[in-house]
């Protein structure tokens, strides 16, 4: 066993060595001849490579060159090779950060030793952590993270993919709503970000019912998550009572809302959260997304909670979750209220037959009235709903109404189709709404 | 140009921009700008000293209080200039006292210089404070030789639904 460990160490040094003076010119005739080098092949190959991989990954991590680093954003763009223990003593070394950001799109292996390293980062004032999966033990680590630090202005988690086992989803959402409770002493946090389409509105919610100290403190607010009415045993209210309580909590303070509910297919469910929206008083920017088609959206859900989590159940016995026929008519009673509305951004789908769109032609018509209203953005993949919806003699008086707005966009999509498309039996929506931004662009507002 | 510019973006979204000539725009640049962000894709033509003059540059600005510089270079540069870009913006920031943030962020062509930097390198870059690091596979420069003992499966962690040898009781 000695002799292996020392036999191993003499190898490391050989690895280490050939990656010093694979910079010399001398040595950079053929780039790839490591397979040839007969030291190498004197031992097992596979060790060998994982050396060199873990030397040349490990290079980026040597923060102590930094020592006045104050903010550092890591952003993974793939699968990368194994991460280790330097990640720790590269995070160990940054004793003046105050911010940092990690987005794994991809979790390579030892992708737990970032977590080990946020345990050894002094108190930061911005936490933003963007990953695919949180294994159990991590989610202690992070708890313990978070509640140590003290200082916290900013704080975004998102989790990219929903879990697939019933178990796993039930235990991630327990550990969301203990996440969040573990937010209550921070009285610098002016800035949460808590969003996966994964998680259950229900346990959002309830996490969120611990912060009830959080009086007029968030600026800005963000949350994502899916109104699961299979699993929960709860009704409507309660479901979303913690989460409207909070939102009403913030009515003087919330500058900037970003709600998406990528499934959420009761009426009274969007209602409630809309009511809670309408106090903002102080709201600027709102961006409200609901049932949306792509990025894990309605139909991937659907399957989500219908087959996936219920794999283990027959067929027969699955439940299904309660699909709406028509879209909330109520929005726009709702988001009238927002006088001090800037910016807004509706991201909708029509997912019925059954759906007239007189609510959206609703949505449109509250935009005069909102005086402060700039700008607004209208996203939708249903194309070919909203060109029948869209005829010139409707939607061209509406947005002669709109002095107030300097732009209006609307994004259609419908597959692989977008509204530049043109299309001889249906009007060019596009066409109205660019000659509509380009007069408003020219309309001078100076009194002197 | 205004003599009370605060603030000085360049930003151009079509086109690669050739930088040799910044260095001359950023001396004759007004005295009292505050702030400077470059974000941009670096035409081939550019030279390694092309970079670093950019950085010697910003030692002029006497009231700097926050440069950010985010390039996108699209094929390998030379080895040493990640190296020499970052000396020559500790060695700026050192003779500017209003300085509150440096931000550095290195993109694909640039993660072989950066990891020489990183793996060898003894020098403290201590004006630099703010990183930005975007990794993928082609920031290694040895990945093609790599790839043959580089598994994709053995590379990435499986949401542990998955790994049914491997439940706790409660998953069970």
């Amino acid at each position: 066993m000695t002799t292996w460990i020392l036999k191993k160490n003499n190898f490391y040094g050989i690895i280490q060595g050939e990656i010093q003076q694979r910079d010399e010119p001398e040595n950079n005739n053929d780039p790839y001849n490591f397979q040839d080098d007969y030291r190498l092949y004197a031992l097992n190959q596979d060790f060998a490579a994982n050396c060199q991989m873990r030397e040349e990954i490990k290079s980026f991590y040597r923060f102590e060159l930094f020592p006045n680093l104050k903010i550092l954003e890591i952003t993974l763009e793939d699968h990368l090779y194994p991460l280790g223990l330097f990640v720790v003593d590269g995070f160990k070394s940054l004793k003046n950060l105050e911010e940092l950001s990690l987005d794994t799109m991809c979790r390579s292996v030892g992708t737990g030793y970032f977590f080990k390293g946020f345990l050894e980062l002094p108190l930061l004032r911005k936490f933003s952590l963007e990953i695919m999966f949180i294994k159990n033990e991590e989610w202690e680590i992070l708890k313990e993270f978070l509640t140590n630090q003290e200082k916290l202005e900013f704080l975004l988690l998102r989790l990219s993919y929903p879990t697939l086992s019933q178990a796993r989803y039930i235990q991630q959402n327990a550990y969301l709503e203990s996440i969040i409770k573990t937010l209550h002493n921070k009285k610098s946090l002016t800035s949460l970000h808590i969003k996966s389409p994964g998680w259950s509105l229900e346990a959002l919610s309830k996490g969120l019912s611990h912060l009830r100290n959080f009086e007029n403190q968030l600026k800005s607010f963000s949350f994502e998550a899916s109104d699961d009415t299979i699993f929960s045993k709860e009704n409507v209210w309660i479901r979303v009572e913690g989460l409207c309580n909070f939102i009403k909590n913030q009515k003087e303070s919330l500058v900037q809302l970003n709600a998406s509910l990528p499934i959420a297919l009761e009426d009274r469910i969007v209602n409630e959260i809309a009511e809670a929206i309408s106090k903002l008083s102080h709201l600027k920017r709102l961006e409200f997304s609901v049932n949306r088609k792509r990025n894990n959206g309605t139909d991937f859900l659907k399957k989500y909670f219908q087959e996936d989590l219920q794999s283990e159940i027959s067929r027969v016995h699955r439940q299904k979750l309660k699909v709406s026929e028509v879209w909330n008519p109520n929005l726009a009673k709702y988001f009238k209220r927002l006088k001090n509305l800037e910016e807004f951004e509706l991201r909708f789908d029509l997912a019925s037959s059954l759906e007239t769109g007189d609510w959206f032609l609703d949505v449109l018509k509250i935009f005069p009235t909102l005086e402060k209203l700039r700008k607004v953005n209208l996203r939708t993949e249903s194309l070919e709903r909203i060109k029948n919806l869209m005829k010139p003699q409707v939607i061209v008086p509406i947005l002669n109404e709109m002095k107030n707005i300097r732009e209006i966009h609307l994004w259609t999509f419908d597959d692989d189709r977008h509204d530049g498309d043109d299309d001889e039996t249906s009007p060019n929506i596009g066409k109205i709404l660019y000659n509509k931004n380009e007069s408003q662009a020219l309309r001078c507002d100076l009194v002197f | 140009m205004s003599k009370n510019l605060k603030k000085f973006t360049l930003s151009p979204i079509a086109e690669r921009t050739t930088i040799n000539k910044i260095p001359s725009y950023l001396k004759r640049l007004s005295k009292s700008i505050r702030a400077i962000t470059f974000e941009f894709p670096v035409h081939d033509s550019a030279l390694d000293k092309d970079f670093c003059n950019i950085a010697k540059s910003l030692r002029y600005l006497q009231k700097l209080e926050s440069f950010d510089r985010d390039y996108y270079i699209g094929d390998h540069t030379g080895k040493t200039r990640v190296e020499n870009e970052l000396q020559a913006y500790s060695q700026s920031v050192f003779r500017l006292k209003q300085t509150k943030k440096i931000g550095y962020s290195f993109g694909y062509g640039e993660g072989s210089g950066f990891q020489r930097l990183m793996g060898r390198g003894k020098t403290f870059y201590s004006g630099i404070t703010e990183l930005k690091m975007r990794l993928s596979m082609f920031s290694f420069p040895e990945y093609t030789r790599m790839m043959p003992y580089f598994d994709y499966e053995d590379s990435v962690e499986i949401d542990p639904s998955f790994d049914f040898d491997n439940m706790d009781p409660q998953e069970e």
